[in-house]
């Protein structure tokens, strides 16, 4: 072995759980510069050991810990219960634009309009159905004339059919009566 | 820096760290408290390796298992726990410093408070002066080392991870981590050998 393999044999053996290897050991007894840089590792050590006490916590640090971690949690809640509502708002206004469009869609339907503007049958059909309403009305009409002719007495009757003819007196129509 | 391989792990079901992980994962809060009580020392230490103000390094241990606390859902066991643990904290850790976040408080000052306040049982006032002196050379040392080699020695020295775990945490390669190591350790040893030289002179001197 090498003295420039020895320095990682060292390290090896102390950081990697590897024991030293027989010949590093054999070398490092018969080569006074390894001797030297294996004591100078030992001392080292013996300095860095120095720094291993167990820290002295301040008072309160669990208490601070735990409160802290509280509030993590309590943020965490928050923040779930937030999230649902914004999700919830999403949900809800999407529902809304969808039930917005599909009322727009319902009463932009054809069916929903007047049909005869798209139907030109049934617009014929209705102009008909006018067409016998205003011969009803006709009807009606002639059947109140008709009325009207018979309140007359004949006297009345006969002066209609001539316009020239005298007009009848008071005891004409008591005659007729 | 060369990128570890994402090579997919052979889960480690042994490590009971990652059944209390996954218990966790399916709503065991229970588990993640034995998970914080387990490692919160072991994180605050560590923390402490990397952000000078100690409020800000346990603020920033705090963080880091809120982070696991966050991240539960996506935990998949593919390395031990405690290499996915260091992995969230050395993140953070290197974030904050990323951020220049770190408050300018003197942590020798803080380091020899807290000697004050505990010292060793067998201790003498000198011994203590001289060994709390040497661990505020040390940790101006650690300081002085770039940050990824002071993360990966820490995870290696202080932490007892392998290579691999070492590189996994940090998502280097193993030899990256390796040659980082080497760096670091030769660069402390060289202040190491000049601090000694200079006590000899010092000593000299008086």
């Amino acid at each position: 072995m090498q003295c420039s393999e020895i320095q990682e044999a060292l390290l090896e053996a102390q950081y990697n759980s590897k024991s030293l290897p027989p010949q590093a050991q054999n070398h490092i007894l018969s080569c006074s510069h390894c001797q030297t840089l294996q004591n100078s590792s030992q001392s080292l050590d013996a300095f860095l050991e120095l720094d291993r006490e167990p820290p002295v916590l301040r008072p309160g640090f669990d208490t601070r810990f735990y409160a802290k971690l509280e509030e993590l949690k309590q943020t965490k809640t928050d923040s779930r219960i937030e999230s649902f509502v914004r999700k919830f708002q999403w949900w809800f206004a999407g529902a809304m634009a969808g039930a917005t469009a599909l009322v727009l869609v319902t009463l932009n339907q054809p069916e929903m309009q007047d049909p005869t503007l798209f139907d030109p049958d049934l617009s014929l059909a209705m102009e008909l159905e006018l067409v016998e309403d205003l011969d009803l009305l006709a009807q009606l009409e002639e059947l109140e004339d008709f009325d009207v002719i018979t309140q007359l007495n004949s006297l009345e009757l006969d002066t209609l059919g001539d316009p020239v003819a005298p007009k009848p007196t008071k005891k004409d129509e008591v005659r007729i009566q | 820096m060369k990128k570890r391989d994402e090579a997919p792990l052979r889960p480690k079901m042994t490590d009971p760290d990652v059944e209390l992980m996954l218990a966790f994962k399916n709503g065991d809060e229970e588990s993640f408290v034995k998970l914080y009580e387990k490692y919160r020392n072991r994180i605050v230490h560590f923390t402490r390796r990397f952000l000078q103000d100690p409020a800000q390094n346990e603020e920033a241990a705090q963080d880091v298992f809120l982070k696991l606390y966050k991240s539960r859902t996506q935990y998949k066991p593919t390395a031990r726990f405690s290499t996915f643990l260091f992995r969230i904290a050395t993140n953070h850790c290197l974030n904050i410093q990323a951020r220049h976040d770190t408050k300018l408080v003197d942590r020798n000052q803080e380091l020899d408070e807290r000697h004050d306040v505990h010292p060793t049982a067998n201790s003498t006032p000198e011994t203590e002066a001289q060994t709390s002196e040497l661990r505020t050379t040390l940790n101006k040392m650690l300081f002085g080392l770039p940050e990824n080699q002071r993360a990966a020695l820490v995870l290696c020295h202080y932490e007892g991870m392998s290579y691999k775990e070492a590189s996994i945490a940090l998502e280097l390669t193993e030899s990256a981590v390796k040659s980082l190591i080497h760096r670091a350790r030769e660069k402390l040893s060289h202040q190491l050998k000049l601090l000694k030289q200079r006590e000899v002179v010092g000593h000299a001197m008086q």
